[in-house]
Order: C-alpha cells, then structure tokens, then sequence
C-alpha cells in the first residue's frame, strides 16, 4: 500500500451504544499522515469516546478504523465475512496508536524516564539501555530532561503531562491520540503543554487532538471537526470553522465559548497603566 | 523471682525452637504470598472459573479453623506417597490459610490502582501478564503493605499450632522444657519475650519498605 495515497486514519461510519444510549451515530473522517484535526464539540457530544474507539480502548458497536489503511480489531477473512483478531494482534495495532489521556495518567512507582521507557523496554523488547537514551532524547524534546530520575509525585500537572507525551512519543506511533489533554490542568500549567504539541504539529506528526482550547485549535490544526450528538456536523479549516461556521448549533457552541471568555475578560480590570512594566 | 539460671539452662533447647519457628514462619509467609497472590489475580482475571476457584479456595479457608486444616494436611500427605513430614505440612497449612486473608488484602489494592493507569499500560500495547507484573502488582503490594504485615504476623502467632503434628517450634519446645521441669514461668516469659523479638523484626522490615517506596511514589 502506498502510504502518500493511504489516510493515516480513516473512520467509517463509526457507532458505539452503551445500552440505549447512542454516543457515535455514525462519524466518518480521514486524517492524512501529518496533518493534524482537532475535534471540538460540547460535553457529551461524544469525543471521548471517538477517541477510544480510534485507538481500540472501547470496542465500536459499529463502522470501522482503519490505521494506515489496516482495519481496527477484525480482519476479512473472505470479501465481506470478518472475525474478531486475536489479543496480540489487537495489542500489536495498539502500538502504533499513541494516546495522551485527560487525566494525569503516569504510573507513579516508576520516574519520569521510567514511564517513558517502559513501553520500549517491555513491548518492543528494547535494552534498558537504548530505552534511557531514547528517554531522554524524548524529555528533552519535551523540555524536562532535568527531571528524568524525579518520580511524578515530584511533578506539576503540566510536567506530568509532558512525560506522558514523552511516552507517547517512545512508541514511535503513527499517530498521537490527545484526549483533552488540558482540561485537568491548573490554567497557569496550560501553556507549556500546549506549546509542547504545537511543536509536535510543526515536526508533522500526525495528531487527533480532542480540546477545548480554541486558541490552540485555530494555531496548530489543519482541520476542525465538530461532534454534535455524535455525528460531525461541520469539518473545516480552522479560520473559516471559527470565523463562519455553516451550522446554527457550532455558531452557539463558538458564541458560548467566545461570551464565556469576554465576559471573563471584562469582568477583570486591566492594571493601570503607569504601574505596568 | 525470676531465676535467670534456668533460662540459660534451658536456652540450646528454646532456640532451637526459635529457629525452627523461624523457618517455618518464613516459609509459610512465601507460600501465602505466591498463593494470595495467584488467587487475587484468578479472582480479578475476568475468568469465569478463575474467580469461582479463587473464591471456593477463600472461603473454604476462612471458613475452618486452621488446627482442622494442619490435620487435614498433615493425614492427607501420606495418601501423595509424602510421609513423616510434619513441618512441611505445617507450612503448607499455614501458608495456605494465610493465603485467603492475602487475597482479600491484594484484592482490594488491585482495586484501587486507578483505571487511567491500566488504561495507560494498555495504550502502550503490553499483555495482560505485563500489566499485572509492571504496572498493579507492584503498587498494589505498596500500598498493602501495612495490612500484609499486619497478617504475617498473625501467621508468626498462628506458628505453636504446628506443634500438634509433633514439629518442635518455640512454644512446643519451651513446654518441653516446662514438664521436665515444673517451673513455667521464667521458660513462658523467655518464650513470650522471643515472640516480641520476632515481631519486632518483621515490622522493622515493613516500615523499611514503607518509606524507600510508598513515601517515594506517594501512593496510599
């Protein structure tokens, strides 16, 4: 397969059900290799779980991901007829998903270097020593090689969330799944993550990147999804999404976001101004 | 009073004793580690005999004094072609009963390691084998460790009750000593302060453990 052709990820149709409850009613997109897609969407609107279905977490109830062109948990056995694929095989597509979580996710009896070493040491089958190297080649990329030996409990939200890109990244993924990545975050420790995958999006890695963070979406994506009760209902680039929204329902979502922000910005006096340096 | 003369008279007897509790207290401390162990990770594999197994094994356990246990071992060895050892079925028995108050104790740490973290070790691609052995049996003996040592040395206690099939432990060799001489109570306190020595020990040993790794980690 010619990868220039072939999508890095390719969703078709893609439900899932818990219980009665629809969350995807059929999302289709294609995400070409280094391109990055930010999907926004209201709570409930059922991002999170495009994302685990993406990366093989949750099982679909429907549709299929195909990961550079390989379909997700099945194989075709004959045109048309498809069977579940075996564990290994499922953990092997796994590997080539990586996946950034909300929350702060580090396994914390092991150090920052650790955590990023792990999934080389223990899945590839890589020496600790090549592991380290590669570790610390990654924490540098993200601005923390000083803390390679610190254990997370030693880290800020921000820090730990880094590390966790780091390890991310260990794998050599194909793609980068980022789950709200942001949204547990002090404020203050938004900045340095956010920074940390602008740089990812600039060395072409190809990114799904579920957010709430505009800013970041109008900067770094190539192409905004919007999920509306579980179906895109506006796929464009970022200015002309944020700028002229074709959809009633993404003109409020955007408005709500926007009123959100100024009323924040009115409500906070600005410092006078012969006391500003 | 206390006459330190017949301590020391008594001492090669009651230590030997000692060491024989000693032994038997660690090796029955390993099989009840590997055994709580397996039966927690059966209990919690997703596997419908698994769980039933690990289940049957707990109850079965907590449910029959641990003197009825140590005969049923030490008469059912013989019937596996295994005759006159008393201290391996002592330790078998014992470890086996600590073994489901084990399980118990990991089964509700295993359950308490965050699911994110399971979720991490699963995104990274490893087994199932690899998640347990890297990423929740590591802290969940962590975090159970006060509660481990707590049973361990209720089984150090639980050590006299090997003296019924004949093994010559602490207590059993201080009554020994006791009907030869007919003065206990020096003999009892000797025994008594032994005990102490022992628990100490196995505490120290746990708050080692407790802060080179819990404090690290910050995990409770």
């Amino acid at each position: 397969m010619n990868s220039e052709f072939t999508p890095a990820v390719e969703v078709q149709d893609l439900r899932k059900s818990f219980g009665d409850l629809a969350v995807l009613r059929g999302v289709s997109f294609t995400v070409a290799a280094g391109e990055v897609v930010c999907v926004l969407g209201a709570s409930g609107s059922g991002k999170s779980t495009l994302l685990r279905c993406v990366n093989g977490l949750t099982p679909a109830t429907g549709g299929d991901v195909r990961i550079g062109g390989e379909l997700l948990g099945q194989r075709e056995t004959a045109p048309g007829r498809r069977e579940p694929l075996p564990e290994a095989e499922r953990r092997r597509q796994r590997r080539r998903i990586g996946m950034v979580f909300q929350l702060l996710n580090l396994w914390p009896h092991r150090t920052a270097a650790g955590n990023v070493m792990e999934g080389p040491m223990i899945v590839l089958g890589m020496t600790r020593k090549d592991a380290r190297e590669r570790a610390e080649r990654l924490l540098a990329q993200v601005g923390l090689l000083d803390k390679a030996d610190v254990y997370p409990a030693r880290l800020s939200g921000g820090q730990q969330q880094r590390v966790a890109i780091a390890r991310a990244l260990a794998m050599e993924p194909e793609i980068i799944l980022f789950d709200e990545p942001t949204s547990s975050l002090d404020p203050e420790l938004v900045g340095e993550v956010l920074n940390v995958m602008q740089d990812l999006a600039r060395r072409s890695t190809t990114m799904i990147v579920v957010t709430h963070e505009i800013g970041f979406a109008a900067e770094a994506a190539d192409r905004i999804i919007f999920l509306d009760e579980g179906r895109v209902l506006e796929e464009a680039p970022p200015l002309q999404f944020l700028h002229n929204p074709r959809h009633e329902r993404s003109r409020r979502f955007l408005e709500q976001f926007l009123s959100r922000s100024s009323a924040f910005l009115s409500s906070s006096t600005p410092p006078p101004a012969g006391e500003s340096r | 009073m206390f006459d330190v003369a017949r301590v020391v008279e008594a001492w090669p007897l009651l230590a030997k004793g000692a060491w024989v509790t000693a032994q038997l207290t660690v090796a029955a401390t390993a099989v009840s580690l590997i055994v709580g162990t397996l039966s927690a990770m059966l209990q919690l594999s997703g596997l419908r005999a698994g769980y039933w197994l690990s289940r049957v094994y707990v109850s079965a356990m907590r449910g029959t004094p641990l003197l009825v246990q140590l005969f049923v071992v030490f008469f059912g060895l013989p019937l596996l072609g295994i005759r006159g050892e008393a201290f391996l079925a002592a330790v078998i028995a014992i470890g086996l009963n600590s073994g489901a108050f084990v399980t118990e104790i990991l089964r509700a740490a295993v359950l308490n390691v965050p699911r994110g973290q399971i979720e991490a070790a699963e995104a990274v691609g490893m087994s199932r084998w690899q998640l347990w052995r890297r990423t929740i049996l590591p802290q969940a003996f962590v975090t159970s460790l006060p509660a481990l040592t707590n049973e361990f040395t209720i089984l150090l206690k639980a050590t006299p009750l090997a003296s019924v099939v004949a093994v010559t432990e602490l207590t059993y060799a201080g009554q020994l000593v006791i009907a030869r001489t007919f003065e206990p109570t020096e003999i009892l306190l000797t025994v008594a302060a032994v005990y102490v020595a022992f628990v100490l020990c196995l505490s120290q040993v746990s708050r080692r453990m407790e802060s080179r790794f819990a404090r690290r980690w910050s995990i409770q």
